[in-house]
């Protein structure tokens, strides 16, 4: 799932500053799983907003919609920012954008920053897991990505700085490359280590560019 | 007023573990419901005429369901399956173990001991242990509370701190590290709430128990917590999940007389689903439209009340949602203040509304000052700490005045360590209205239901 942070506060309240009808926009997608983008939130920083911006001559009203990053979920908004002059997303860059493109022209405000695609460890605590690199190469790695996982994205590691199973970049940061050695002797495949991984074709992560994804099936166009 | 409904339950309880005391309890419950008696191991002491089914040999493999209808999987393989409405583990009893030097031999050194979770048994030994090593040694002991509830515990208590024995009551766990040196040199940190600072102490020797080999732990797959203190403050034996019952006393210091009352006392514990029917009170509901399933409720729910159903009446992206157990809902609000989504709502309302409200309190916290409290601030009660969210806190703070938000003492909390959520809250609170270049206004107040209004008013003005 995707995580996202809130935004420091005085710069979401900078960036607000001047409006006086201010929608905040959670979303009920990925945000809510990890509690920074939720209604609950959207709620939260609504009346934050309200105690800095001087009522009563500024409103401030917050809703979730079910994901920000689907067209029909987010139609409604043309109606709802009728009585507002911004829209304050807490949806990660992706909703944001998709509502932005929906009320083409009217200010769209990111109020999170979208951090890394991940999961909860355990409760309240989110890690980074996938980077979209876009060829997945967890079948040689015992499942356990060094592109996402080592601090230098080593394909071939570990590197000197792997320190009593922690990354030289910090303690608390375990050694991606300490791990696979780990899963991969619990697996009996250490020899999966000698094997070089040779260099991999970048241009299908973000070398290559904006991506896109067809389903055929799905999106068929009228070509005949 | 509350909602109430009335539940079909299994009224069988499992009694759990083979000492004489287990098949007493056993036998107590039998006189009023079915009961399965099972263990380990097979009692070493005849047994004739038990009313109710044993099982011996199987081990608690895995648990589902919640009070009233749980399922337990009795292992190792071939499985079976059990279906029982409660289960009551009754460890075997049996002290820890504490190597004390020898006080003859031992002079002149620094010994620090820590001892927590120990029952009144290991004090009764250890309080004499500590005075006669304190004679020609320096000993501190760290200890989460002493229990002196024992024939001469308070004299004996008394004649340690004149032998110059230091205590230092704490709930935080000391840190020890061993210095490389000859010989070696413990240093232990631990917060000295006494002080309100941490301390730092060196020690020759580190002591602290060893479970004893024979003590029954408590099976993982039930997760309890294994505080013994928490175990035993909610007589007789209740635990934070609603329908799971520990046997208190597990040093075994207990007289025949007090386990006949505890065993008394559990079997009409167990009584209340004897009809195999209980009417309970609601007190939170999960809308199902709004759950995301994000399982925050479900992982943070201090009673474990929570389980995920799949249903196509749900009406959510998932045809699944997660679902309060009303029978295993002590009713905290934890879920209602955590929940991101705001699909959980309260069903009694009566406590919801008081506008204008700045202090904002646990009514256990309060106890009757809330009744007494003159004013001019509004009280307004949640059934927990925990269940004071950033937005009440928030809605409290468009009074403009100072917001206090009062929660019990961490031994008080019934819900499992709330206070420290809420207080986590309100630094988190004061940390984002700070950035805005607002006032820190919420203030952290801990109460005692045996507190007065003069104290409460006092902490306030404390915190000004
Ligand atoms: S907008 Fe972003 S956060 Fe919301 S559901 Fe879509 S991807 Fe997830
Ligand atoms: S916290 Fe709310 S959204 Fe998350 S699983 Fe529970 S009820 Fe659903
Ligand atoms: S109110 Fe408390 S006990 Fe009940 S389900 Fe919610 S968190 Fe669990």
């Amino acid at each position: 799932m995707i995580i996202g942070e809130l935004k420091p506060l005085n710069e979401i309240a900078a960036k607000v500053q001047g409006y006086k009808r201010i929608l905040v926009a959670g979303c009920g997608g990925c945000v809510t799983v990890c509690q920074t983008g939720g209604a609950a939130q959207a709620e939260t920083l609504a009346r934050l907003l309200a105690l800095t911006l001087d009522e009563p001559k500024t409103t401030v009203e917050w809703i979730s919609p079910t994901r920000q990053c689907e067209w029909e979920f987010i139609e409604p908004l043309r109606e709802q920012v009728q009585n507002f002059d911004v829209v304050l997303s807490i949806a990660c860059g992706v909703g944001v954008q998709a509502v932005a493109e929906l009320l083409a022209g009217f200010p769209v405000l990111p109020g999170l920053n979208t951090t890394f695609m991940g999961m909860p460890v355990q409760p309240g605590q989110f890690e980074e897991r996938c980077q979209a690199c876009g060829d997945c190469i967890l079948d040689l790695t015992a499942g356990i990505c060094p592109v996402a996982r080592c601090s230098k994205s080593l394909l071939n590691g570990p590197c000197g700085g792997s320190q009593n199973g922690k990354c030289e970049i910090s303690p608390d940061t375990p050694c991606a490359w300490q791990l696979i050695y780990e899963r991969l002797e619990l697996m009996g495949k250490l020899e999966n280590l000698e094997k070089l991984v040779l260099p991999r074709d970048w241009s299908r992560s973000r070398d290559g560019g904006p991506r896109r994804m067809v389903r055929e099936d799905l999106s068929l166009d009228d070509e005949e | 007023m509350g909602i109430y409904n009335d539940y079909q339950v299994n009224p069988a309880v499992l009694v759990w573990g083979n000492h004489t005391r287990a098949r007493r309890l056993a036998q107590a419950i039998s006189q009023q419901q079915p009961v399965i008696w099972a263990a380990p191991e097979k009692p070493d002491y005849p047994i004739t005429e038990f009313p109710g089914r044993t099982i011996w040999g199987r081990d608690l493999a895995y648990l589902r369901g919640q009070v009233g209808r749980f399922t337990i999987g009795l292992g190792p393989t071939p499985m079976e399956e059990l279906e029982v409405g409660q289960i009551i583990l009754v460890p075997f009893p049996a002290r820890p173990i504490l190597d004390y030097p020898d006080e003859t031999s031992t002079t002149g050194k620094n010994l620090v001991f820590i001892l927590s979770e120990l029952g009144r048994g290991t004090y009764a030994e250890a309080l004499s242990q500590l005075s006669a090593l304190a004679v020609t040694n320096r000993v501190t002991v760290i200890t989460d509370d002493v229990q002196v509830n024992f024939f001469e515990g308070e004299a004996l208590y008394t004649e340690a701190r004149l032998r110059g024995v230091v205590f230092i009551r704490t709930d935080h766990p000391p840190v020890v590290t061993l210095k490389n040196s000859t010989p070696p040199v413990y240093e232990v940190q631990v917060f000295d709430p006494a002080l309100g600072q941490e301390v730092l102490l060196t020690g020759d020797a580190v002591i602290s128990p060893i479970p004893s080999s024979e003590a029954g732990g408590l099976p993982d797959c039930l997760n309890l917590s294994t505080t013994t203190d928490e175990l035993l403050t909610h007589y007789p034996g209740l635990t934070h999940r609603e329908g799971i019952l520990v046997f208190p006393d597990r040093e075994g210091v207990m007289t025949q007389k007090e386990e006949q009352l505890v065993i008394r006392a559990m079997a009409s514990q167990v009584a209340r689903l004897a009809t195999g029917r209980i009417r309970t009170e609601l007190y939170y509901q999960v809308e199902a439209e709004r759950c995301a399933l994000c399982l925050t409720c479900y992982r943070l729910c201090p009673h474990q009340a929570i389980e995920m159903v799949k249903d196509d009446t749900c009406k959510n992206l998932y045809r699944e949602a997660c679902h309060i157990d009303p029978l295993a809902c002590r009713g905290c609000g934890l879920c209602y203040a955590e929940c991101p989504a705001r699909a959980i709502t309260p069903l009694d309302q009566t406590e919801r509304t008081s506008p204008g409200s700045v202090i904002l309190a646990c009514k256990n916290a309060v106890g009757a000052v809330a009744a007494q409290w003159p004013g001019p601030e509004k009280i307004r009660l949640f059934p927990c700490a925990g269940a004071i969210g950033l937005n009440d806190m928030l809605e409290a703070v468009k009074t403009g005045s100072d917001v206090y938000v009062i929660a019990c003492f961490q031994a008080q909390c019934q819900h499992q360590h709330q206070n420290q959520r809420a207080a986590a809250r309100c630094r988190l609170l004061n940390r984002w209205l700070a950035r805005m270049g607002l006032p820190e206004k919420i203030k952290f107040i801990k109460l005692s239901a045996a507190d007065r209004v003069e104290t409460l008013a006092a902490r306030m003005r404390d915190k000004k």
